[in-house]
């Protein structure tokens, strides 16, 4: 008879509010929009309140949203533009243009943007993205991100090395392909 | 280790023995490819965790997300109201069912108010009870299947007499003891001619008009003491 709980929203406030703003970057990472992200948030709080009842530990509270908006992303990912999910190709150091440090560190200093960072995370596989938020977002180390998703430790160092691979193949070669862009564009203009 | 392992181990650290990282790092400090790439990577992490930092929540967000918990709020408070009267209503109709006696319990409430009044009725010496001299043999001549008297729930009962009566279209043997406290009555009858069940090694009780009735089953037949 869930109707009948009654859930302390001044209660509910004071545990889950402080991570709206964790709840809302991962939402961000996740969904590549400021829209979506937000609609994300809404909803995760949402079910939040209805199921605060459930919430046993609030110690672990900042989990237990993370999961419900996970849940929420998962059931709903056919919401958002349906995005191809990369190929498993080799390297990315190829993709450096110039192998030199400053050529290195110019080629994406001023290009790489987090516009770049939300398309190029938008097109990873899930279990790529969430190790790659959590590790760098975070700054959890692998024990931590194995509790958090409860997965092997094995399995979060495997997947945070493709992910690695995967985001930085990818925003050079975004980087790159831009950089040709912008030259034509001169070209023409 | 050389430039290869050195590109495999860069791009794969994550899944690498630490140990593996002192071979990688001496390698960098003697080749001068190498050492770049690490830098270019190092810096690349570094942007990326840049990249990765927390944005701002937009300042629409939590008004957003408190209108989302009112709305819910003001649902629920709507839907209550109406909400409350059948959910009272499917509880009470529960409850009512589960508090409802089995119909065994009626059947032995029966029984009881049955010997109860049989028992007020001629539970006296005024009512013409045979002499009894052996009970098993009197209850084996009478009801066709003898009994003893033993294990009754009270001790210092005499047998004043015995009588074979219907009660509800069972024979019972009415015995009538005398005690401490007067008058009682002992209604004995076959397990299977009566309609209720009881459990043996079980006393039940009943109680009709301030008497107090014990039942008991042993060996197929049903006693009911009256006190």
């Amino acid at each position: 008879m869930v109707f009948l709980r009654r859930v302390d929203k001044k209660r509910f406030k004071e545990v889950t509010f402080v991570y709206l703003d964790f709840l809302y970057n991962v939402a961000l990472k996740y969904s590549g929009s400021t829209y979506d992200a937000e609609d994300l948030v809404q909803e995760t709080m949402y079910t939040a309140y209805r199921k605060f009842y459930q919430l046993r530990d609030e110690e672990k509270c900042k989990s237990w949203l993370f999961a419900i908006l996970r849940s929420h992303f998962f059931k709903e990912k056919r919401q958002f533009a349906k995005r191809p999910i990369l190929d498993d190709g080799t390297g990315y150091l190829k993709y450096i243009p110039d192998k030199t440090v400053k050529g290195v560190v110019d080629s994406f200093e001023k290009k790489v943007t987090r516009e770049n960072l939300h398309r190029v995370l938008a097109k990873l596989p899930e279990k790529h993205k969430e190790v790659l938020i959590f590790h760098y977002m975070e700054d959890m180390t692998y024990q931590e991100i194995a509790e958090y998703l409860e997965i092997p430790i094995g399995t979060v160092m495997s997947r945070l090395a493709r992910g690695k691979q995967s985001l930085k193949k990818s925003l050079l070669r975004d980087t790159k392909s831009r950089q040709r862009r912008g030259k034509i564009i001169q070209l023409m203009g | 280790m050389d430039c290869k392992e050195f590109h495999l181990w860069l791009e794969n650290r994550d899944i690498y023995d630490l140990s593996e990282a002192d071979r990688a790092l001496r390698h960098s400090e003697q080749c001068d490819n190498c050492k770049i790439l690490l830098g270019g990577d190092q810096q690349l992490d570094k942007r990326i965790r840049e990249m990765f930092q927390y944005d701002k929540v937009p300042d629409t967000l939590l008004r957003n997300v408190n209108r989302r918990l009112e709305s819910r709020a003001r649902v629920r408070k709507r839907w209550g109201k109406y909400l409350a009267l059948p959910v009272l209503f499917a509880v009470s109709l529960a409850l009512f069912l589960i508090l409802q006696p089995s119909e065994n319990v009626i059947a032995i409430e029966a029984l009881g108010r049955s010997v109860v009044l049989d028992h007020l009725d001629h539970g006296s010496p005024d009512t013409a009870f045979e002499k009894i001299v052996n009970i098993k043999q009197w209850s084996g001549e009478r009801l066709n299947r003898p009994f003893v008297l033993k294990d009754l729930p009270e001790k210092g009962f005499t047998v004043v007499g015995g009588i074979i009566c219907t009660i509800n279209n069972c024979n019972f043997a009415h015995l009538l003891l005398t005690g401490k406290d007067g008058y009682a009555s002992l209604f004995v009858a076959q397990e299977k001619d009566i309609h209720c069940k009881l459990t043996s090694g079980k006393m039940y009780s009943v109680h009709v008009e301030g008497k107090k009735v014990r039942l008991w089953k042993k060996d197929a037949m049903v006693y009911l003491l009256v006190a």
